[in-house]
């Protein structure tokens, strides 16, 4: 059984059709690229499998469960979480607090329980503190913790984006453009960084215009174009792809 | 000095601010002498603390409502009318009101959630004006434009509440009430949860926080305290008609969150008390009232954004009495002034 089964699915937004007839398959335990010119739909189809669009035509399925018009709760509650291409962080929460609401799905929460304060509330807290002190720590966040987010660097800011999603705990990591602005050590650190989190059991799906990061994390690559998929293998199949090579560069004609 | 040794003087702070405070306004009709005028704006600062706080409630998530009034004008018409029809005492029709205004918020929030920004202070608007025509439209069940007569306050055993006092004493049991409920909501879970939706609902919601839901939970929860304190407000002036529930009530409350401040639940404390004292001593210049009221509030957006809440923290800022720890010097200073800085050394 496929993690991600994706089924002929199509979206469309009133004539413009940003993915058409896209199959896609993904195992456990891969860390897949997704790539392709502006405009190609990358962003649009993590938006599909993250149940902020509903796709026009098609079906999809995450561990055989048909998650098609899920909602982005829905999809986060069965291991789905995402990163945002534009950062996209609660700006006037400390480090801390952010990852700490993102522990919300593995928080034992119940609202008179946090009201009265109670023994087992606390203890919980307690819990989600040391998990959130933990990936923190792993996201090399830890002297950032009481600072606001909005007061970080640009690196760390997106760091602390993975953070939160890693707070969830994930089956299926999605990163929208996981390094854009980072300057090459923030790079480098992110791409040891994602192949830890891989090393943790979390499949990770990723979409990056850094070519160096792309083929030197990921096993297996798809490239989208104009909504479609073009090509699909290994990163040497890729870069030898003539297909691709047109995708890019727009034709035989201008590459010679 | 350590931040272990300074949250727990923080604490004693917070305690001993809690005991003395706590006492005066257990003293407080003593100490004025039980003077009727000085007692009714003590009674009607409380209600206006309890309204300006719940209406915070709704903004934590972001969002302003103006039918907050209108949810008052529930809980109060519930209440009077369980007393004129029914001949049940207030301690029923208090409790009756206050889940009347709760069931009808939460009837009416299910639409009005799913609106955003604009469109929602443009909807909570109209559900207020319809509630008030309601008020005047039944004319016969609901006393119409003259509205509703005697509605007594209640008694307690020997207690009989018609005294000034005594309501003094409830209006301050409601107030602590819903006061002591909100804080702690803020400060636990719910609270982040709150106002991580008034952050990035889009964020909170990959992450699992059904947003839609806590909305509606808050405004229900809201519009419960909010008809609350219309109950006690009833039974106090023991008259009332639509147009005591009207948008400008709605308004006033936002102008007290405004001014107080929006951060955290000291800001409708301070706004509410503060303004409902400054009204009061305005009540000479009758019409005029309202004109100094929009020059308070655009003083204090120019002037003092963040509100009365912000000027201890502006104080400290000023007397560089600031710790060395850049970390706590930020958060002192809040992020508004930090942002700029950060931007005028070009980023880091």
């Amino acid at each position: 059984m496929h993690l991600l089964d994706i089924q002929n699915v199509s979206m469309h937004f009133g004539g413009l059709r940003a993915i058409k007839e896209l199959d896609f398959t993904m195992g456990e335990g891969e860390i897949r690229g997704l790539i392709g010119p502006n405009g190609a739909g990358k962003t649009t189809f993590f938006n599909v499998v993250s149940g902020v669009y509903i796709p026009t035509h098609g079906r999809f399925f995450f561990k055989g469960l048909d998650i098609t018009r899920l909602r982005p709760h829905g999809t986060a509650r069965l291991g789905i979480v995402r990163t945002f291409q534009a950062i996209t962080l609660f700006k006037n929460f400390t480090a801390l607090r952010s990852v700490m609401v993102g522990r919300h799905l593995h928080s034992r929460y119940n609202f008179l329980g946090a009201l009265l304060n109670t023994p087992g509330y606390r203890n919980n807290e307690q819990e989600n503190l040391e998990r959130s002190l933990e990936i923190l720590e792993f996201m090399g966040l830890s002297k950032y913790k009481d600072e606001l987010a909005l007061n970080l660097p640009h690196g760390h800011q997106r760091a602390l984006g993975v953070a939160i999603a890693m707070a969830a705990e994930p089956r299926l990591l999605m990163l929208d453009e996981p390094v854009t602005g980072m300057n090459p050590e923030e790079t480098a650190e992110m791409m040891g960084l994602i192949k830890k989190i891989r090393e943790r059991g979390i499949s990770v799906l990723l979409i990056e215009h850094d070519m160096k990061v792309v083929m030197g994390i990921c096993e297996k690559i798809t490239v989208l174009n104009f909504g479609k998929k073009i090509a699909e293998g290994t990163p040497q199949e890729i870069r030898n792809d003539p297909t691709v090579h047109e995708a890019y560069l727009g034709g035989e004609d201008y590459a010679s | 000095m350590s931040t272990a040794i300074r949250a727990q003087r923080k604490k004693i702070g917070i305690v001993l601010l809690g005991v003395v405070g706590g006492a005066f306004l257990l003293a407080f009709p003593f100490i004025i002498g039980q003077a009727r005028y000085t007692e009714h704006v003590a009674i009607t600062i409380c209600f206006n603390v309890a309204m300006a706080t719940s209406m915070w409630l709704i903004w934590s998530l972001g969002f302003v409502s103006f039918a907050h009034a209108g949810f008052m004008g529930i809980g109060a018409y519930t209440s009077a009318l369980f007393l004129i029809r029914l001949g049940l005492p207030m301690w029923v029709g208090m409790w009756a009101g206050a889940f009347m205004g709760a069931a009808i918020g939460l009837v009416v929030s299910l639409p009005l959630m799913r609106t955003r920004a604009v469109y929602f202070f443009m909807a909570s608007w109209a559900v207020g004006e319809v509630i008030k025509r309601i008020f005047a439209y039944y004319r016969n069940f609901l006393g119409g434009w003259e509205g509703l007569f005697n509605i007594k306050p209640p008694k307690l055993g020997p207690i009989d509440f018609a005294n000034r006092t005594a309501y003094y004493y409830l209006a301050l049991l409601l107030v602590v009430f819903v006061v002591v409920a909100v804080a702690r909501m803020n400060r636990s879970r719910t609270g982040w949860i709150f106002w991580s939706i008034h952050e990035s609902e889009l964020l909170s919601s990959h992450l699992g926080i059904h947003a839609l839901k806590y909305k509606v939970v808050a405004f229900t929860i809201a519009c419960f305290f909010a008809a609350l304190t219309g109950a006690l407000y009833a039974h106090y002036h023991q008259y009332i008609n639509p147009r005591s529930f009207d948008i400008w009530v709605s308004e006033f409350t936002l102008v007290h969150i405004i001014v107080g401040g929006l951060s955290s639940v000291a800001g409708p404390i301070l706004g509410a008390s503060i303004l409902t004292l400054i009204d009061e001593l305005l009540r000479p210049t009758e019409f005029y009232r309202v004109i100094i009221f929009g020059v308070i509030l655009i003083l204090t957006v120019l002037f003092l954004p963040g509100g009365l809440e912000s000027i201890p923290r502006r104080i400290k800022a000023r007397f560089g009495r600031l710790p060395e720890d850049q970390g706590t010097r930020k958060r002192l200073l809040g992020a508004f002034t930090d942002g700029l800085s950060r931007k005028a050394k070009g980023g880091e």
